[in-house]
């Protein structure tokens, strides 16, 4: 109740572009690479059905949120575990919320190493991206959220740029598009959903979103429909260019597509694609990076969050140097997955129950 | 920390106000109290009159006076008539009477002459200010192609009427203040009464009265008291020097300041857009208008990142270049010895130097500094091997595109923020280039003048505002004032089209 101030309130539309940014993200770049391996010319299904799973998902998040309007995650975990187990979950919550932005970090790192700065040292890169993040994380959501609305052209541009790969495709490489069966194409979903996370964010901003209930579910499946739609647009497109024994082989196909084409002027249009994707991950970085310090903030400063940027800085720095080698990537990934399950699944059906029967008893005595 | 605060924050105290004193019966020691009051100065002048039987002295200050209409229009008429009640002998529209004397010296100092007869106990005061001021002309930094001629001068009633001329409505409200605490200036706040948004009257009007300062030079002094964020780069105010300018900005519910003796008002709140805008993009066709507002916005991008981008692509990523150019390039490049940040520092401090030595000068020098600056220390550069040929390219294009940016506040912050994209590109290439473009953008969407969000419309995004931002729509098609600064009325046109049938139905 303490959290929602007045002047950092944001609009559904405005919630819509967060969830968005917050979706769109590092997995871009890789993503169809990663699902042709299982899913073969079905990798788009996947993309589709991953979104419809992850609908379900924002639906339980939402009810969940709808049971305490006025309180986020960190508040209303107290409220339903109990304080010292709220308390220790809502430190939980908020470490992933960490964990996750130094993963983003790790990612959008590797891809600056391999693609743009290979002689620069990674700590200086790191730094200068976390300067910048912190710079706009200090200040409050509707700040933030004005940062997102205004990058947001920067998806159309980016799908206006994939569209330069139209000019030489072919559509039998998809064909047949069941080749791999059902059964891995259900199975690639678990691939696809990493890159699509975000919308778990609407548990710590939910309160702070003017409107109806109904409305704030409505924008955050938009959000959630367009994350669905570009990505599937991205991973189709990757499908028809590259043929199906080729892709394997190409880790990011994204950039390799727009390298091959070259125009008068810029020859390289695959750098200008990854400047434009810098952007778009900077927000998911920011958006998990707000979400974590929101939490520290209300369970050991007060409320503010400002004050706990003393100290994440650093731990968000060993999270994202630590990892040198592929298998501790992996690592992270696999970590990041079970958190997933547990924490973004698992839990908040659990916290949905027992809220529903406190909610029910609670009207009974009264 | 707290030593430190000490050291730079400033001790406000209130000054007690002044006691009154009456006048004296006797006239020597009104004019010696007045004396007294005004430094004994020099251009102080008195005059004896006898009447109604009564000795009187007739007191002014000859350097803010109209000789010529003191006699015409007090002592001729008093002199004529020797008898009489002086409200109906004196044919002057200022006239006051004041009982305090402690008052007079300021009333004088404004260009009033004042009048006091023997053993009354009332001073009788007369406006008879003299009207200098220049002619009204065009100002020389916002000309247009087409429109309006004229400009603001440093008197600020002419530049009232210039304003009211425009609005020749019952609705625009002029509200005075007094600004400085010795200087006295006077500051006009212009509105239109029913469509401002009252709570940014209110707040203006709130950081106006907070001002405590001696002197107020300029309209700029005011700006820097009242801005939301001093310290940004970015300017929060718009200042112009054409009443038509201001006139349409009130009409669209904002306020408008002007100062005594200063030709530019300030309007607030604005938002990025009004910073590359000009009205000239209203009064030709909104095709062309839109045309070029589009070359306008080019050029900020091309002065604000084409030597960073220059830098990063040969430094870090010249395989973006297609082959044949990076030949070229680095043909010339490659014989120089410096780094290109080196060289691009070197150079736009160079031209930057040149603008400044060129603005100073008388106009005659000034080319000359043009030609020496620009030609030959460009050439000979090139020739001697410190700079190579498409950094002088670079550099031009940048110093030409800062030309076009209306407005000389946003030149400036541009020209300057220019540097640290440079030095970012150098150490980092392309994704140096992007942080510090989000830097800025961070630092744009933190921006607010007078609440106003200074991206408005793009974010918080609003549609039907985005009609007059990157290109202009036709006129019949802005139907409703920018939503950013909440007027009380949305509609400012609709069916100016309505004779036309095909256009009645699109509506």
């Amino acid at each position: 109740m303490q959290m929602v101030k007045k002047n950092s309130s944001i609009t559904q539309g405005q919630l819509m572009f967060f969830i968005l940014q917050a979706q769109i993200g590092v997995g871009i770049l890789s993503l169809p690479h990663v699902l042709q391996l299982t899913a073969k010319g079905g990798a788009w299904i996947s993309v589709l059905f991953a979104g419809l799973f992850l609908q379900l998902v924002i639906i339980i998040h939402w009810a969940l949120c709808k049971l305490y309007p006025s309180d986020n995650i960190y508040s209303f975990l107290p409220k339903i575990v109990g304080k010292y187990l709220g308390n220790l979950l809502s430190l939980i919550y908020s470490g992933y919320f960490l964990f996750t932005a130094g993963m983003i970090l790790v990612r959008l790192l590797e891809i600056i190493h391999k693609w743009m700065l290979q002689e620069t040292p990674k700590w200086a890169v790191l730094i200068l991206i976390l300067v910048l993040s912190i710079y706009l994380v200090r200040e409050n959501l509707r700040i933030i959220t004005r940062f997102f609305v205004i990058t947001s052209f920067i998806i159309v541009v980016m799908v206006i740029l994939s569209l330069v790969g139209y000019m030489n495709v072919d559509f039998t490489y998809i064909f047949p598009i069941t080749e791999a069966g059902w059964v891995n194409i259900l199975k690639t979903i678990k691939d696809a959903t990493p890159a699509m996370l975000g919308f778990e964010i609407l548990l710590v901003f939910y309160p702070m979103v003017e409107g109806q209930s109904n409305g704030k579910l409505k924008a955050v499946s938009v959000a959630n429909l367009l994350t669905t739609l570009f990505y599937t647009f991205e991973v189709f497109t990757s499908l028809i260019i590259f043929s199906p024994e080729e892709l394997p082989l190409v880790p990011e196909p994204m950039l390799y597509m727009l390298k091959a084409f070259s125009f008068h002027i810029v020859d390289r249009i695959d750098l200008l694609f990854l400047a434009l994707w810098f952007v778009i991950t900077f927000t998911s970085l920011t958006a998990y990076l707000y979400a974590g310090i929101v939490g520290l903030g209300q369970l050991f400063h007060k409320g503010q969050h400002k004050k706990s940027l003393l100290y994440v800085p650093f731990i968000v720095f060993l999270i994202s140097f630590i990892p040198d080698d592929t298998f501790t990537i992996l690592y992270y990934e696999r970590m990041i997955s079970v958190a997933f399950r547990i924490l973004i699944i698992g839990l908040p059906i659990f916290f949905l129950m027992i809220g529903y029967v406190r909610k029910k008893r609670r009207e009974q005595t009264i | 920390m707290f030593f430190l605060k000490k050291l730079f924050t400033n001790h406000q105290k209130k000054k007690p106000s002044e006691e009154t004193v009456g006048l004296y019966s006797s006239l020597a020691k009104n004019l010696n109290y007045l004396q007294t009051n005004l430094s004994h100065s020099s251009d102080l002048k008195w005059e004896q009159i006898n009447f109604n039987n009564k000795k009187g002295i007739l007191i002014y200050l000859e350097s803010v006076t109209d000789r010529e209409k003191i006699e015409k229009k007090v002592i001729y008429p008093l002199h004529k008539k020797a008898e009489g009640v002086i409200e109906e002998i004196l044919p002057i529209a200022q006239f006051k009477k004041i009982a305090h004397l402690n008052k007079l010296p300021l009333l004088l100092v404004k260009g009033n002459c004042i009048l006091i007869l023997e053993g009354l106990h009332e001073a009788y005061v007369m406006g008879v200010m003299p009207s200098y001021s220049r002619s009204i002309s065009e100002p020389s930094n916002e000309q247009v192609v087409r429109g309006a001629h004229d400009g603001f001068i440093e008197n600020l009633t002419t530049n009232l009427y210039l304003i009211r001329h425009r609005i020749e409505s019952t609705k625009l409200k002029v509200h005075y203040y007094e600004v400085g605490e010795i200087t006295k200036t006077k500051v006009a706040v212009l509105y239109m009464q029913d469509i401002v948004n009252p709570k940014l009257v209110a707040e203006v009007d709130r950081r106006i009265t907070s001002i405590s300062t001696d002197t107020i030079a300029s309209t700029g002094i005011i700006g820097e008291f009242i801005e939301t964020s001093p310290l940004s780069p970015f300017p929060q105010i718009l200042y112009t020097e054409r009443p038509d300018r201001t006139a349409v900005n009130i009409m669209e519910g904002r306020v408008a300041i002007l100062t005594e003796g200063d030709s530019s008002a300030m309007i607030l709140p604005v938002t990025i857009s009004a910073f590359y805008q000009s009205p000239d993009d209203y009064n030709s066709k909104w095709i062309i208008g839109s045309f070029i507002r589009l070359i306008r916005l080019a050029s900020i991008l091309i002065a604000f990142q084409l030597p960073a981008v220059y830098i990063a692509v040969v430094g870090f990523h010249p395989e973006i270049l297609p082959t044949e150019l990076i030949f070229t390039v680095q043909s010339s490049v490659g014989k120089v010895p410096f780094p290109p940040i080196l060289e691009a520092i070197l150079m736009e401090l160079t031209l930057e130097v040149i603008r400044e030595a060129g603005l100073r000068l008388p106009s005659r020098v000034g080319q000359t500094i043009g030609i020496v600056g620009g030609l030959v220390i460009g050439e000979s550069v090139v020739r001697a091997g410190l700079v190579s040929y498409p950094m002088i390219i670079v550099v031009s294009l940048t110093a030409i595109a800062s030309f076009v940016v209306p407005s000389h506040e946003m030149s400036t912050a541009i020209r300057i923020l220019r540097f640290p994209l440079m030095v970012l590109s150098a150490l980092f290439g392309i994704v140096g280039i992007s942080v510090g473009l989000l830097f800025i953008l961070i630092h744009l969407c933190r921006l607010e003048s007078f609440g106003t969000p200074f991206l408005a419309p793009f974010s918080p995004l609003r549609m039907k505002d985005l009609k007059d931002t990157f290109v202009r729509f036709p006129i019949w098609k802005l139907n409703q004032r920018p939503h950013d600064i909440h007027p009380q009325r949305m509609t400012q046109e609709d069916y100016s089209r309505g004779w036309d049938a095909d256009g009645q139905k699109e509506q």
